[in-house]
């Protein structure tokens, strides 16, 4: 019997690798989403001892009553079509051109790059600073070439303020998505193409034809991962327009925290964390039935 | 664009892809170059703004400042306390970092070498956390803190930086173990080392590689990160550095915002990073690029 024990420990000896990693990641992310989905079945103030079950209330009002959730949830689908729309396209025309055999190449690429390596504090500070009304940088350009008639309060308009902090995330963004395109570009085996020039096909028809599908593995995961980025998008809105004016910026991971954080509703919080998280796990499927049995690249 | 042998020696064909070849390269360059300039300007601006003295900004438009003001940059430190700031961000980074490489380079040799009960589910469960990032699941990452009693502590901020970051430290490091020759380990097992020991003398000084990219992408990410800390410590003590210029404005007694002041303070956060990056250029590319994977 013991004998049988020693075995069975001996034979799961790898758990105890796992183990530690397994605990803190149970206890941090595991174990609170799971008391996330319980309270969010409640009343409750985040603090207090008292709490009021009211079953899938907060859910009903969510989707009934809740405007600037409704607002939220077509920004959050605003930012996801726009961000993986225009970045898949620039990104990987951006990364053909810089897959060129061309002068001043890295320059290009770190110039497009270095908005990755920054905080977004730093980010939001500064494009806080060219969207200022009237004496910022963006409103001040415009008036001088005589575009008055475009300018806008740009973060407090409430048809402008979302599209204004997405370019922000466009800006962000653009050159990671770049950096990733020209990985996979260079992995395409330039004889393609000369074999393409010889039967006639020249620019655009070589790119369609030949880099855009040999590049497609590494297209679907950049959907995905720009998909979560949006659906999960916070930093930005807290940054330069607190979800205002009225509502009109909010975005679902921006009203949690103001839930949450502003107004101690964290039962109500909770539910909208259940439903982001229900979001992200239906992407969450899609990337895993992408990555099995694919071995990562570095 | 390789020329093949008969294009070469046609030459009129060749001057005439000669000259479009030129045409293309100005309109190549021109697009680059513009798109360079609107990624490069607010840069500019944020450098142009920190050179100017307090207040000249709202009078002086234009990028060159009438007078160099370096004292913004002093000032700034001192307000803000860069030092401090700089402390609390290097620990927490650093503390963050070395634990994910230790913890999910000894679950990813578990789940690469070794075979125990659950071990594909429970690694499925460790991928389902590529997709979560800490916005989703704040106010359980508060509740969890709340709970430990870890708020006002590093641990409030280390150890969901830890949980978050270890999904995709293990994805990474699992397949580069799994890359490695099994027969490296099998001279050492017939001396009777422990598995531990494998792990430790052997196969982990093969992974430095993998492990500088994770300690890129997951350093970078926890270094910039404004949320955890705005969220998990009050006490000023504790503050990091994108933080800290949140916070800047309501400090030192400026009472109105300083643009000057805050792009220096700015200058000084992004300064540090953008040189490593610069000296690092590869293994960052390399980092991020293998981050496309997670979310």
């Amino acid at each position: 019997m013991r004998w049988r024990v020693a075995r069975g420990l001996r034979a799961n000896s790898g758990l105890l690798f796992v183990l530690p990693g397994l605990l803190i990641y149970l206890g941090f992310i595991a174990w609170p989403i799971i008391a996330t989905f319980y309270n969010s079945f409640f009343i409750w103030d985040g603090f207090s001892p008292d709490r009021e079950f009211i079953g899938l209330d907060h859910y009903v009002r969510l989707f009934t009553k809740d405007r600037a959730f409704r607002l939220s949830i077509r920004n959050n689908i605003y930012w996801a079509v726009i961000t993986v729309v225009v970045l898949s396209i620039f990104g990987f025309l951006f990364a053909y051109l810089l897959n060129q055999r061309i002068r001043l190449r890295n320059a290009y690429r770190a110039a497009l790059f270095l908005p990755v390596t920054a905080s977004l504090v730093v980010i939001g500070f500064t494009w806080e600073f060219i969207y200022q009304p009237e004496v910022g940088l963006l409103s001040h350009t415009l008036r001088r070439y005589g575009f008055d008639h475009l300018v806008r309060v740009w973060l407090a308009d409430p048809d402008v303020t979302i599209f204004a902090i997405i370019v922000v995330s466009l800006w962000a963004s653009l050159g990671f998505w770049v950096v990733v395109f020209l990985a996979a570009l260079q992995a395409v085996p330039p004889d393609l193409y000369d074999c393409a020039a010889v039967d006639g096909a020249t620019g655009f028809r070589q790119m369609w034809h030949i880099a855009v599908p040999l590049t497609m593995g590494t297209t679907r995961a950049l959907w995905i991962l720009g998909l979560i980025r949006a659906i999960n998008a916070f930093a930005l809105v807290f940054l330069l327009s607190r979800g205002g004016p009225y509502h009109a910026s909010e975005v679902i991971a921006y009203q949690i925290y103001e839930q949450a954080f502003r107004t101690n509703h964290t039962g109500y919080a909770s539910a909208l964390s259940v439903v982001l998280l229900l979001i992200s796990a239906v992407v969450t499927i899609f990337q895993l039935l992408l990555l099995r049995g694919r071995r990562i690249q570095l | 664009m390789r020329l093949s042998l008969p294009k070469m020696l046609n030459a009129p064909l060749l001057e005439r892809g000669a000259k479009k070849f030129r045409k293309n390269a100005v309109l190549l360059h021109g697009v680059l170059l513009s798109v360079s300039l609107i990624m490069v300007f607010p840069w500019l601006i944020a450098i142009s703004t920190g050179l100017k003295a307090p207040g000249e900004s709202s009078i002086n438009r234009s990028l060159i400042p009438w007078e160099i003001a370096l004292s913004n940059f002093s000032d700034a430190w001192r307000i803000a306390n860069v030092p401090l700031l700089a402390f609390n961000s290097f620990i927490v980074t650093a503390a963050s970092v070395v634990m994910i490489l230790f913890l999910a380079s000894l679950a990813a040799y578990g789940f690469a070498r070794l075979t125990f009960v659950l071990k594909e589910s429970l690694y499925l469960l460790f991928l389902a956390g590529l997709m979560l990032q800490a916005a989703a699941i704040m106010v359980p990452l508060y509740q969890v803190n709340v709970a430990f009693g870890f708020l006002d502590t590093y641990f409030a901020l280390i150890g969901p930086y830890i949980a978050l970051g270890l999904p995709f430290a293990i994805l990474i490091l699992r397949g580069f173990f799994e890359g490695l020759p099994a027969e490296l380990e099998d001279a050492a097992l017939i001396d009777g080392a422990s598995r531990f020991t494998i792990y430790w003398r052997i196969m982990l000084p093969l992974t430095r590689p993998a492990l500088a990219t994770v300690a890129i992408f997951t350093g970078l990410g926890t270094w910039n990160d404004f949320l955890l800390p705005m969220l998990m410590t009050n006490r000023p003590h504790l503050r990091t550095m994108p933080l800290g210029l949140i916070l800047f404005e309501l400090e030192g007694g400026i009472g109105f915002v300083q643009h000057e002041y805050r792009f220096a303070l700015i200058i000084m956060m992004t300064l540090p990073v953008i040189i490593v990056f610069l000296l690092l250029q590869r293994q960052f590319m390399s980092g991020l690029t293998a981050g496309a994977i997670k979310g």
